[in-house]
């Protein structure tokens, strides 16, 4: 069904398994271990795993956890290694621990942004949630020292029904402390807590809510907004008017990788199934291993017959996972029938060709046997076919140049068909862009 | 020399088999986000 890409496009790697908070929602599938049995990333093992990474031409590289700045210097080690290998660096933090010193040091590294959670706008409902006293003060603060920092901060709210309520509260406070972003994620059932989904689990209608609320705080505030998870399309319904909201599908082995603090690697951070260690075993042959997430046999029926999957995905195995079945249809799927498709006037009209243009400076290509992908930091990727992949690589730092000067020397026609068709899709992605 | 043929590859490799996806003309799971940043752009 989906391609065996000779890497995932990115990675995940969980510094360690150890959090200060224990959120009731948590998808660690080691969250009921026994605390002196987690395990943690040392600085010569991160460095063992971005290195393979980096050989492999992994683009993206998340340091995670449990909470990975329990040790910063593991963090600062392994994301300094992945930015001079030339890999974008993310984090994701609950930033009870950062301090003016370490975000000053984040930057240094390569970090621009950061991923957050808040479990609501008040300390009552937060703390309650993270079953952490404390918590909502420290991690507010860490917000405030990460921008303060020139980080940008992004802030995600899990969804329970213990602060469905608060979502709109939520995120209007997100933006009077000045973050760039706000996301409201359903939380995924944990895989080891099998009366979550009965007392937590959100209702179809109450996401649905949620989507409109971001839309709301999207026109007040001018921030961004979005869903962490994938959400499959007949829950999101409107995908022209939850247009980016409709983005996010299930890459679980497909284009993505969960690198564990024992090493271990997995399809994403949400699965257990360990299919090597990256502190021993090839990383190429443990991503190969990983076949039966992309033949599409874990897909409900469905879901693979139904013309909307290659936008939808079908959304998140382990919440079909934790109803007894990883093949079954995502909690919160319906149907094609929910799905309201985006039309022909929602595309966004492009500008003329004319003029002369440069290559993304963040532009990083990858050879594929089809071809190869262009990845934009801070942007998407793009898969493409073998002339295409030639013709990125050879204007790689050239001087501001005209498409028909393109055209002229690598022989196309710009404006014919699917020539122009793809380089006005090469402008909207920002592969390419003005000098 | 032979004319150069641009375009797009579908991370599916069976895409032609969802002919109602073309409502995003370059294939919209291509440009999905990878990771957990809200700032990323398609």
């Amino acid at each position: 069904m989906y391609r065996t890409l000779k890497a995932p496009i990115s990675a995940q790697i969980e510094v360690t398994e150890e959090c200060d908070n224990c959120c009731l929602h948590c998808y660690n599938f080691w969250r009921v271990k026994d605390a002196t049995t987690l395990h943690t990333l040392s600085v010569e093992h991160i460095i063992c795993a971005v290195e393979k990474l980096a050989d492999a031409e992994v683009f993206d590289l998340t340091f995670t956890g449990g909470e990975p700045l329990l040790y910063p210097e593991s963090v600062l080690a392994g994301a300094s290694l992945a930015h001079k290998r030339g890999m974008w660096v993310g984090l994701n933090s609950n930033l009870t621990h950062i301090t003016p010193e370490l975000a000053s040091e984040l930057r240094t590294v390569g970090f621009k942004s950061i991923l957050t959670s808040l479990c609501g706008p008040i300390a009552e409902i937060h703390d309650g949630i993270t079953n952490h006293n404390g918590s909502f003060g420290r991690t507010v603060s860490g917000i405030q020292i990460a921008l303060i920092a020139g980080l940008k901060v992004f802030v995600n709210m899990v969804t329970t029904t213990a602060n469905q309520n608060y979502a709109y509260e939520t995120g209007r406070f997100v933006a009077e402390l000045g973050a760039n972003g706000f996301s409201v994620t359903r939380a995924t059932a944990p895989g080891n807590c099998p009366k979550f989904k009965e007392e937590y689990q959100v209702s179809r209608e109450t996401i649905k809510e949620h989507l409109d609320i971001l839309l709301r705080l999207e026109n007040e505030f001018g921030y961004n907004v979005s869903v962490c998870e994938c959400h499959p399309l007949c829950l999101i319904g409107d995908v022209a008017r939850f247009k980016n909201l409709s983005r996010r599908g299930c890459n679980a082995g497909v284009s993505t990788v969960a690198i564990g603090a024992d090493g271990g690697i997995r399809p994403c951070s949400h699965v257990s199934e360990v299919y090597g260690n990256i502190l021993t075993d090839s990383f190429p042959e443990s991503w190969g291993r990983m076949g039966r997430w992309r033949d599409g046999s874990l897909l409900p029926t469905a879901c693979k017959s139904c013309s909307y999957f290659p936008l939808c995905t079908g959304g998140c195995r382990m919440e079909a996972a934790a109803k007894g079945d990883i093949t079954g249809m995502d909690t919160h799927a319906t149907g094609h029938w929910d799905v309201i498709p985006a039309t022909e006037d929602s595309k966004i009209e492009e500008g003329g060709l004319a003029g002369a243009w440069v290559l993304n400076k963040t532009a990083r290509l990858r050879s594929e046997s089809f071809g190869g992908i262009v990845k934009i930091t801070d942007g998407g990727r793009v898969l493409v076919n073998a002339d295409s992949y030639q013709l990125l690589r050879r204007i790689v730092g050239r001087s501001p140049f005209k498409l028909e000067e393109l055209g002229a020397e690598f022989d196309f026609e710009p404006s014919s068909g699917e020539a122009d068709r793809f380089l006005r899709m090469l402008v909207r992605r920002g592969v390419l862009e003005r000098p | 020399m032979r004319e150069m043929e641009l375009g797009t590859v579908s991370i599916l490799e069976d895409s032609e088999m969802f002919p109602d996806a073309r409502n995003c003309e370059e294939n919209c799971h291509d440009c999905q986000t990878d990771n957990d940043h809200a700032d990323n752009k398609c």
